[in-house]
């Protein structure tokens, strides 16, 4: 059964659809049968593998209304083991008209169910918001990865994402918890950057991953040519960054997980939201 | 890695390559190591190969690529590496020979993106990548030069080199194989079934610190 992944950060710019779009990649050179799911309707994620789009106009939008089924949305990439379920701007309007339906929480975790057998991983982009999707994205997923700017402003928000999280697990899915911490836009030449990670490894010890994804011109440049960075550069440390990320988080896999995570994510919602 | 683990690592290379009468150049020495370290460290979460020890990586890898070395001095190229993998045995021979091309082709993108990175890594502009997988019939081979030699020492030769190399090689051109005592027999049959080979000549070899046997078979294509 494949795990449902979800990285999320209600903080727009850190890095999570970058994340998403190279995480997966990477697990796909890996040969991990792997998904990602286009959950913003920005499409930035469905963009970045490549995916112009159909005449069909098969996304994310039509599976979660009932539209279509699940399978029926499912697009190839240029990678083997890489699927992704597309996303366009009709996405903004789900916000709203799913708040009518039954279970309105659990409509992505239904349609995803039927696809979990299918794949090793399924990477969830989720959009810079707290709201209907991201709580869906949240109920449907085993684990939550949070990429997280190294600036000043870095754990800014993170409070209420930990309570969101910690209010998931108390009613939504009590199985949801940490997958890791990924440092995103990291410029080590800065003391500020330093200290912030010192800061953060601080706060949440093995939680954090050891790699870092540095400030990299080809990594922000790879998504205009519609590649993730490990087809757009191989050699830049951008990419470099991801395949020991990928390295890192398949040794987790292996290993049972971060120790913890939801221990900790309750400890740290409670600390600093109470 | 270890200071003193990189020189001994360094010295096997150093020797080996010398048996089969090749004096590595100190820039080539460096090279070598790079791609190494690199195998190593892609090794860990893309399992490029299945030998996990650098002694052994460089003895069955890097020395066993080498054999081919003297069949291939003084010619004119592109050699074609079908199936190279994590390059072998293309990708050392294009450090040993920088005036001679090389196509490296491999149907898993894993190792093709492996290989562009060791190509940029250690600066080699005499060698293209190629991620494809080459069917007779499906038009791929025509996206590939043709060839004055394929070199290979894929298990798979028989089913998966021969019935494109007539595709893949120009008039002329070569099929250079390493086989071991028991693959030779097979492949020396199967040059028979195919009426645009011609077995030219079987040479037996020694890979430096292996106790397998290896026969060079050079099959041309008329």
């Amino acid at each position: 059964m494949g795990k449902i992944i979800s990285i999320a950060n209600q903080k727009g710019g850190v890095g999570k659809t970058t994340t998403a779009v190279n995480l997966a990649a990477s697990l796909a050179i890996a040969e991990r049968r792997t998904l990602l799911v286009d959950l913003d309707p920005q499409g930035n994620a469905t963009s970045g593998v490549g995916y112009a789009g159909d005449d069909a106009q098969r996304t994310i939008y039509q599976a979660l209304l009932g539209l279509a089924t699940p399978a029926e949305v499912l697009q190839q990439t240029e990678f083997s083991y890489l699927d992704i379920i597309p996303a366009d701007p009709d996405l903004i309007g789900a916000e709203m008209e799913l708040l009518h339906y039954e279970r309105r929480e659990f409509i992505l975790a239904d349609r995803l169910s039927s696809l979990r057998e299918r794949y090793d991983y399924i990477l969830i982009d989720c959009s810079p918001s707290l709201g209907l999707l991201t709580i869906n994205a949240l109920a449907a997923a085993d684990t939550i990865l949070i990429p997280l700017q190294s600036e000043y402003y870095a754990m800014e928000g993170l409070g209420q994402l930990l309570f969101t999280v910690r209010r998931v697990q108390e009613t939504l899915n009590p199985g949801l918890e940490i997958e890791g911490i990924l440092l995103t836009m990291m410029d080590q030449r800065t003391t500020l950057a330093r200290q912030v990670e010192k800061e953060v490894r601080e706060h949440f010890g093995p939680l954090v991953y050891q790699a870092v994804i540095p400030r990299n011109v080809r990594l922000s440049e790879s998504p205009s040519h519609g590649k993730p960075i490990a087809l757009y550069d191989v050699s830049s440390t951008g990419a470099q960054a991801y395949f020991q990320l990928a390295d890192e988080f398949m040794r987790r896999q292996a290993a049972g997980g971060a120790d913890g995570g939801a221990a900790v994510a309750e400890d740290l919602a409670g600390s600093q939201t109470g | 890695m270890k200071q003193t683990e990189t020189d001994s690592l360094r010295r096997l290379l150093v020797d080996g390559s010398r048996q089969l009468g090749i004096e590595l150049g100190v820039e080539q020495q460096e090279a070598l190591m790079a791609y190494l370290e690199a195998l190593q460290q892609w090794n860990r979460a893309y399992n490029l190969t299945a030998v996990r020890d650098s002694r052994e990586i460089i003895c069955r890898h890097f020395l066993d690529s080498f054999a081919f070395f003297s069949f291939l001095a003084g010619r004119s190229g592109p050699v074609l590496d079908l199936g190279t993998g994590a390059g072998f045995p293309g990708l050392p021979l294009a450090l040993l020979l920088p005036a001679l091309p090389f196509l490296l082709v491999d149907a898993r993108r894993k190792k093709t993106l492996f290989l562009q990175h060791v190509v940029r890594l250690l600066g080699l502009d005499n060698v293209e990548i190629h991620h494809l997988h080459l069917r007779r019939g499906n038009g791929s081979t025509k996206l590939i030069k043709p060839a004055a030699a394929l070199v290979s020492r894929a298990v798979s030769v028989r089913d998966e080199v021969f019935p494109v190399a007539g595709e893949l090689l120009a008039s002329g051109g070569q099929l250079l194989l390493s086989a071991t005592a028991s693959s030779r027999e097979g492949i020396v049959e199967d040059v028979a079934s195919h009426e645009y080979l011609q077995l030219q000549d079987i040479t037996p070899v020694v890979i430096p610190f292996l106790e397998q046997e290896r026969y060079m078979i050079q099959i041309a294509r008329v």
